[in-house]
């Protein structure tokens, strides 16, 4: 069989091309080069919601570590106006202590999601669940897209992204649906039932397997209301408006003191300042942490130590 | 048409059924009852059956875990089986044509695998086809749209290979076994004789593009899913993409040896596969490992020297903390068999292809808890170092899931090699 092996050669790169193979490979050739820089351009301008247009409005939270002294009023409201399944929390208070004995300070720092300018979490998700919303830029979920591939939690360096990982039933302070032996009613917040934008972002525990993350309250939000958690802080501590106008309170507060936000370094650019010290990294050692265990068959949560 | 008598030879597992089959294929449908039971646990009580938690406060776990880095090994391993039929085919290594087909076949299978891997990690599986939905808005940013793309045309790549290089084969066995005609007919759907040197030709340029494939998958897509990743202390950083490559190709060399060896030894093929054949791929094996050797020092000695505090915590627990067990483990598990492969390539005598074997499968059971490391161990020491250390324990659903991918990969292959040769019958080359 010399013959095929001589037709074998002929296959190689060093034979000629001929006028039609050459107009098929180089035709594939152009059509992948120009994939390549559709992909890359499209890579390159990833939408980095810059300081838009000042007309736009740009919603952002101030938080006051001086005045917080740590009473998780900010959770418990969160959890009580989301509904959110046991064992998350979308607005979480970090307590730490720094320095040693006996020149001892302890810091509280509550941490709800950063909605950022340039957020990670929105360039990584597959099918677009995760979004940031035109007009006022914050960054939701949209519940009846998500995969519950849990890239966004990955990206994000805040760890503010929680996974439905139970289903909806028997899993909240008040049932999703049914309620609980005919005495304790089910929920029931026809806010969180309603689409904003075409898509259903608020409220928690909507679907089993599904991201979900502090909204910054987007129902409320709609009827003027500030989120739950700023309106319940008994200290003031936090505040939340319009970083764009000059006049708001958030505005003001930022022109009047030193602030910070968390993890600048890594360019995410948050729309939640904090005012006061920054916790000392390394030093700081967290206090009376609360781990919690999620128990398979059963609406309790355990401890874990 | 009559056959020869080597290409009965190829044609044993077509030809004979023996008890050592059934037995295996028992046990691997009893494997697959345990995967869909757990599956099925799964799907109807939610995530919360796996040891996988939200990472931070107040859970404290780790998002991803075996299933995520089962899927990695997977596409590594998957590299093998095309690549070194493109290999042989591209330079025209004729000595190792006989394991071509075995290495493609594993190729689709454990694609089909690292697939299956993605969508059992999935919270809602039932959308799985959001994927494709939303691809054209996604694929210009998301590493896990970049990797469902690739992932997709390297299947559809192989699978075409595969097939047009096969159906000469069917064509010769179409009067040998009449009773599996029904499997074989969709494939030679306008088949000619003459056909043979088109399909070299279209061959010959499958192979090239799966080659550069190979690169943009291994050394491309899957190390950005994590590469690109700044978050995550222990990911980030522009060598991963060689990094994750020299260790898919590893797996993917030993997961050959490993499937040549043991079908050689079931149907006694020792005179059409030679034993000195192992010992090439074995050489080529320690090389592979020598380069991952070197990428892992790079690694470490960079988190080590005078990398950010979250970096080196991760480094740490891995070379003297809480991993540090697991960590040397996998180590020792690459080192030793290295040690060895490279002695059988310098010295003759001290060649066995049962040592060989042994060394591939070590190496591949390192990589996997490789794999789970690079996952886990990063996700654990959050970057925001206000979070506590992370815990994560795989449960039984995670494990026996695990388990049936891998038993599900068995029955696919034995299941092909019932009714399609799995090796190619042609002699004269």
């Amino acid at each position: 069989m010399a013959k095929v092996a001589s037709e074998r050669k002929a296959s190689g790169l060093g034979r000629e091309l001929s006028r039609r193979q050459f107009l098929g490979v180089g035709g594939a050739a152009a059509a992948v080069g120009t994939v390549g820089l559709v992909v890359g351009g499209r890579v390159l301008s990833a939408p980095r919601a810059e300081a838009a247009t000042a007309s736009e409005v740009r919603q952002g939270m101030v938080i006051d570590l001086e005045r917080c002294f740590g009473c998780r009023a900010c959770v418990e409201a969160c959890k009580v106006e989301n509904n959110t399944p046991g064992g998350i929390t979308w607005m979480q208070l970090i307590r730490f202590e720094e320095g040693s004995y006996p020149n001892v300070t302890v810091g509280f720092l509550p941490r709800p999601c950063m909605h950022c300018d340039n957020p990670p979490c929105v360039k990584v998700c597959p099918t677009g669940a995760r979004f940031k919303r035109e007009g006022d830029g914050l960054v939701l979920e949209d519940y009846n897209r998500c995969l519950g591939c849990r890239y966004c939690e990955v990206a994000c360096p805040y760890g503010v992204n929680y996974l439905n990982w139970k289903r909806p039933e028997r899993n909240y302070y008040l049932d999703w649906k049914g309620g609980v032996d005919g005495v304790i009613p089910p929920y029931d917040n026809p806010d969180h039932d309603r689409l904003y934008g075409g898509r259903l972002v608020s409220g928690g525990g909507h679907f089993v397997g599904v991201m979900e993350k502090c909204t910054f309250c987007a129902h409320r939000l709609e009827k003027g209301l500030p989120p739950a958690c700023v309106a319940n802080c008994p200290v003031m501590a936090l505040h939340f408006g319009d970083l764009h106008d000059p006049e708001s309170e958030v505005s003001k507060l930022l022109a009047k003191n030193p602030w910070f936000r968390l993890l600048e370094e890594l360019d995410t650019q948050p729309r939640v300042y904090y005012l006061g010290r920054p916790p000392a990294g390394e030093q700081a050692k967290l206090l009376d942490v609360v781990r919690l265990k999620l128990v398979v068959d059963s609406t309790k949560l355990e401890v874990r130590r | 048409m009559r056959l020869t008598e080597p290409e009965e030879v190829k044609l044993r597992p077509l030809a004979h059924t023996g008890t050592g089959f059934i037995v295996t294929v028992m046990v691997l449908f009893v494997l697959f009852g345990a995967f869909l039971y757990a599956w099925w646990t799964q799907l109807t009580t939610g995530l919360v059956v796996t040891g996988l938690r939200d990472w931070g406060l107040p859970l404290t776990g780790s998002p991803w875990g075996l299933y995520i880095g089962n899927f990695v090994w997977f596409v590594g391993i998957a590299h093998g089986g095309i690549a070194i039929s493109a290999v042989i085919r591209l330079l025209k290594l004729e000595r190792y044509r006989p394991i071509a087909r075995m290495a493609e076949l594993l190729t689709l299978v454990s694609l089909m695998m690292a697939g299956l891997s993605l969508v059992m990690d999935l919270g809602r599986p039932d959308r799985v086809f959001h994927l494709i939905r939303y691809w054209p808005e996604r694929v210009g940013q998301s590493p896990l749209a970049w990797d469902v793309t690739v992932i997709t045309l390297y299947f559809v790549f192989s699978a075409t290979y595969l097939f047009l290089t096969m159906r000469e084969d069917l064509q010769r066995c179409w009067e040998r076994f009449p009773g599996r005609r029904l499997f074989y007919f969709p494939l030679l759907v306008g088949y000619s004789p003459d056909e043979r040197p088109k399909v070299e030709q279209i061959a010959w340029w499958l192979a090239v593009s799966l080659i550069l494939f190979l690169i943009l998958l291994s050394g491309g897509v899957i190390p950005w899913l994590f590469g690109l990743m700044r978050s995550q202390a222990g990911w980030f950083g522009a060598a991963q993409g060689p990094y994750f490559l020299t260790a898919a190709l590893a797996s993917a060399v030993a997961g050959v040896i490993f499937l040549a060896a043991l079908l050689r030894r079931v149907f006694r093929w020792e005179e059409l596969i030679p034993s000195d054949l192992f010992r090439g791929l074995g050489t080529a094996l320690a090389v592979l490992v020598l380069g991952y050797m070197w990428f892992l020092l790079h690694e470490h000695l960079t988190a080590q020297f005078a990398a950010p505090a979250a970096e080196s915590e991760v480094s740490s627990a891995l070379l003297t903390g809480r991993f540090a067990l697991l960590f040397w483990g996998m180590f020792a598990g690459l080192a030793i068999p290295f040690l060895y492969l490279v002695a059988q390539a310098i010295y003759r005598r001290v060649f066995r292809l049962r040592w060989v074997v042994v060394a591939s499968v070590v190496i591949l059971l390192s990589l996997w808890l490789k794999r789970i490391l690079i996952v886990v161990s990063s996700l654990l020491f959050p970057s925001l170092n206000l979070y506590p250390e992370g815990v994560y324990t795989p449960t039984w659903v995670e494990w026996l899931l695990v388990v049936g991918t891998i038993a599900i990969a068995a029955l696919l292959y034995i299941g092909f090699m019932k009714i399609y040769p799995i090796t190619e019958l042609r002699e004269e080359r």
